[in-house]
């Protein structure tokens, strides 16, 4: 993984080795070329900020996998396009068992490594322990992976920025998109039985009853439940005509398993998890349901082709939801240095929260940070069975919110349709001054 | 797969030569806008001084980017095929006689081949390779690349100093824009300007060149003695997506094609400030101006159209039906030499 110092830390120790790659030759050749680098806001950095360096927190499994390749062909073309200015762009990677090593690995991620960013939150676990030790030591945290509400809640703070869709964004695409537009508005929700699957029902029982529907039945699945068919005979009592789930990784795809089963009369959706591979074509899970999704592989519209394209050659995988997020935060990281020609925590994050900092995703709109909650501003697709494969595959089939044509669109309004508002949002920060 | 490429070629010079209008429908010695259609690979020819459609010829798959050689008399035309990252026969660069409206030649441009620039010395093509992050330097007398430089992610516009000396390359990915030494043949310096670049353009005396960012809505203005953004203007509060730009002629006015937002902006290049928004047809993508500089034209991809806009008046006088699909970039052919 060229351009990228790579480590795996295992039990919590910071990266053993560093791997000279292609790249850093290619750095030590191009410095000695003599080409001139002129202006821009690159310039303005100190030289000793030219060299940028930013951190991943990676746990092991699919989810800390998919985020750290896209992670890495984001470094890669940070570090190219570095090359031409004559910097240099790293990642450093440290692979954790778990939040207790967090801390330990950010603290020298700062002290050794020098990164002025850190990148993770592939898990509700990882994604506190990052907030709350780039808070503690001043740099900015990108989470990438985390939607869970409560977390998100508790550890509202000025270093944490969301470029992972929150779960009230995914609630809203799926509920405008169903409610709004297909008209299913008798919803039965099965959830986890926790705070988090207590929150994300509350959070759509609401947005629900604003376009017309409601909630006609909720369904706690508590940890290691099998007896889905009991779920499903209290589901069809309710006489719902769309159910709404919410569960973490297996009990999701035993759901589906039983759904695919059992043809039911009501329509799927819900929360899918942000690792399940189906959605890439990876595992053999059912495709059924309709799901909010950050990315999809079929995307081809605003340079989205080239993305898909790239991704693919450099993995031979289809770029999935934490693979554009990864992608994504590290362009964020390494584009905001830049342009804020800073790599001091306080002065990324005040100009992330201000309205100069817009960035390109791929989806065709000026993608930027709540300053209220540090959400990132995005669309969000609502993907399904496409027809034409016989169900093999997805497709996208609504993007949402919907952008009406037009000169007069605003970008930040009309994503604000999507998600917490600063009124209902219980992570509210006050602005920088 | 040699054979296959001169089944096309001989297809298009046939194709082209047929469904060329008679000449005489259009007045004599006025310029031509040719406009290419990316959807149904031809181009169409508009008479300038009637803005009637005077002429259509099939060039190939999927034209996007056209330009003219400083004499007037060829008009080179990028076309590929959905294959984008793979370089196929039907990626070429192909050359139009103006006189007789055929194809006389393709030249090979790497994958996907989108936008380019001519050298005023009309012999040399500067190329954009999106896939490969590359530009292409082509003599075209020998139709050979000289060189193959690595620029920007995604490198997409195009375009080269009125003097000849400098190629500004921009690439969306990286937000820079590679600067070549046409003497040298070699990046000299690469800059950062705002999100997505899409194209960028000379003032004509060469001190200036603009280049539009589609997803801030923005023109960075660069000095081109130093290669540095000294400023940079918001177009429609962010809202508008520019992608083409055009000088006019005098150097006084920078129009941009707003793309998705189906307008024009205009800018007064002494303040740099918008001094008018012309609403014109559905994604207007290329730009072009007449020598003189009273008319402008837009290749509008979304409604088939071009807009024929009137400089004086900051007017729409005209909206050409292309008989064609997805009208994408357009350039102004002036007989008496560009």
């Amino acid at each position: 993984m060229s351009g990228v110092v790579r480590g795996d830390a295992g039990a919590g120790q910071v990266p053993a080795s560093r791997v000279w790659t292609r790249r850093e030759v290619l750095g030590a050749v191009f410095a000695a070329s003599g080409l001139a680098v002129l202006g821009g806001p690159a310039a303005l950095l100190a030289a000793g900020e030219r060299d940028l360096r930013v951190g991943l927190v990676v746990p092991g499994g699919s989810a800390g996998e998919a985020l750290e390749r896209g992670a890495v062909l984001g470094a890669e073309e940070a570090a190219r396009t570095a090359e031409l200015l004559r910097r240099r762009f790293d990642l450093v990677t440290v692979r954790v068992g778990g939040g207790q090593e967090v801390e330990e690995a950010v603290r020298r991620l700062v002290a050794e490594e020098g990164v002025y960013a850190v990148i993770g939150g592939a898990d509700a676990e990882t994604f506190a322990a990052l907030s709350s030790a780039a808070e503690r030591h001043g740099v900015l945290f990108l989470n990438a992976g985390c939607a869970d509400p409560v977390a998100r809640a508790e550890h509202c703070r000025r270093h944490t920025l969301h470029v992972a869709a929150s779960a009230a964004m995914y609630v809203d695409a799926v509920v405008q998109w169903a409610a709004g537009e297909a008209g299913l508005r008798r919803w039965c929700f099965v959830g986890a039985a926790t705070p988090a699957g207590a929150a994300v029902y509350e959070r759509a029982r609401r947005a629900l009853a604003a376009q017309g529907g409601e909630a006609v039945g909720r369904i706690e699945v508590r940890a290691g439940t099998d007896d889905f068919a009991a779920v499903f005979r209290e589901v069809e009592r309710t006489g719902a005509d769309l159910v709404f789930v919410d569960l973490a990784g297996e009990a999701w795809r035993r759901f589906l398993e039983h759904y695919s089963a059992a043809a039911p009369a009501f329509e799927l959706t819900g929360l899918a998890p942000e690792d399940a591979g189906e959605f890439a074509g990876q595992g053999a899970g059912p495709r059924v349901g309709t799901w909010p999704r950050m990315w999809h592989h079929t995307l081809s519209r605003f340079g989205a082709t080239q993305l898909n394209e790239r991704y693919y050659d450099r993995f031979g995988l289809e770029m999935d939801a934490l693979g554009w997020a990864g992608w994504f935060a590290v362009k964020v990281a390494w584009e905001a240095a830049n342009r804020a020609s800073t790599t001091e925590g306080p002065e990324l994050v005040r100009f992330l929260e201000s309205a100069r900092a817009t960035f390109d995703g791929h989806k065709g709109r000026r993608l930027s940070f709540r300053p209220w909650d540090h959400q990132l501003r995005q669309i969000v697709y609502l993907v399904k069975p496409a027809k034409d494969a016989g169900g093999a595959e997805w497709e996208v089939v609504a993007e949402l919110p919907r952008i009406p044509r037009g000169p007069t669109a605003a970008s930040q309004e009309l994503l604000d349709r999507l998600g917490d508002g600063e009124a209902e949002s219980r992570c509210r920060l006050a602005p920088l001054s | 797969m040699m054979g296959s490429r001169y089944w096309r070629l001989g297809i298009g010079v046939a194709l082209a030569g047929a469904l060329l209008l008679p000449a005489g429908v259009r007045a004599q010695n006025a310029p031509l806008a040719y406009v290419s259609n990316e959807g149904s690979g031809t181009v169409t020819i508009i008479d300038t001084a009637t803005d009637q459609v005077v002429g259509t010829l099939t060039v190939g798959p999927g034209p996007r980017g056209i330009q003219v050689s400083p004499d007037g008399k060829r008009v080179y035309v990028a076309v590929s095929d959905l294959a984008r990252t793979v370089e196929t026969d039907a990626d070429a660069i192909v050359e139009i006689d103006v006189a007789t409206g055929k194809i006389t030649r393709r030249i090979r441009a790497g994958s996907d081949p989108e936008q380019f620039a001519v050298s005023p010395d009309g012999r040399r093509l500067f190329v954009s390779n999106e896939d490969a992050g590359t530009a292409s330097i082509i003599d075209l007398e020998t139709n050979e690349v000289i060189v193959t430089l690595t620029v920007g992610i995604e490198p997409e516009g195009v375009a080269i100093s009125p003097d000849g000396r400098w190629v500004y390359v921009t690439a969306e990915t990286s937000n820079t824009v590679s600067v070549i030494d046409t003497n040298l043949n070699q990046v000299v310096a690469s800059f950062l300007v705002d999100v997505r670049p899409r194209a960028a353009a000379f003032s004509p005396d060469g001190k200036r060149a603009y280049v539009t960012s589609e997803i801030s809505g923005t023109v960075s203005v660069v000095d081109t003695e130093t290669h540095e953004v000294i400023e940079t203007i918001l177009l429609e509060e962010g809202e508008a997506k520019p992608v083409g730009v055009v000088v006019s002629p005098d150097g006084k006015r920078v129009y941009v094609a707003n793309g998705h937002a189906n307008s024009v902006s205009v800018i007064d290049a002494e303040t740099n400030e918008v001094v008018a928004t012309i609403p014109v047809g559905r994604r207007p993508w290329g730009i072009a101006i007449t020598p003189d500089g009273k008319k402008l034209y837009t290749a509008n991809g979304l409604s088939n159209d071009v807009s024929v806009i009137d400089t004086a008046t900051n007017q729409v006088i005209a909206t050409v039906d292309v008989d064609g699909e997805g009208p994408w970039g357009v350039a102004i052919v002036n007989p008496a030499g560009n």
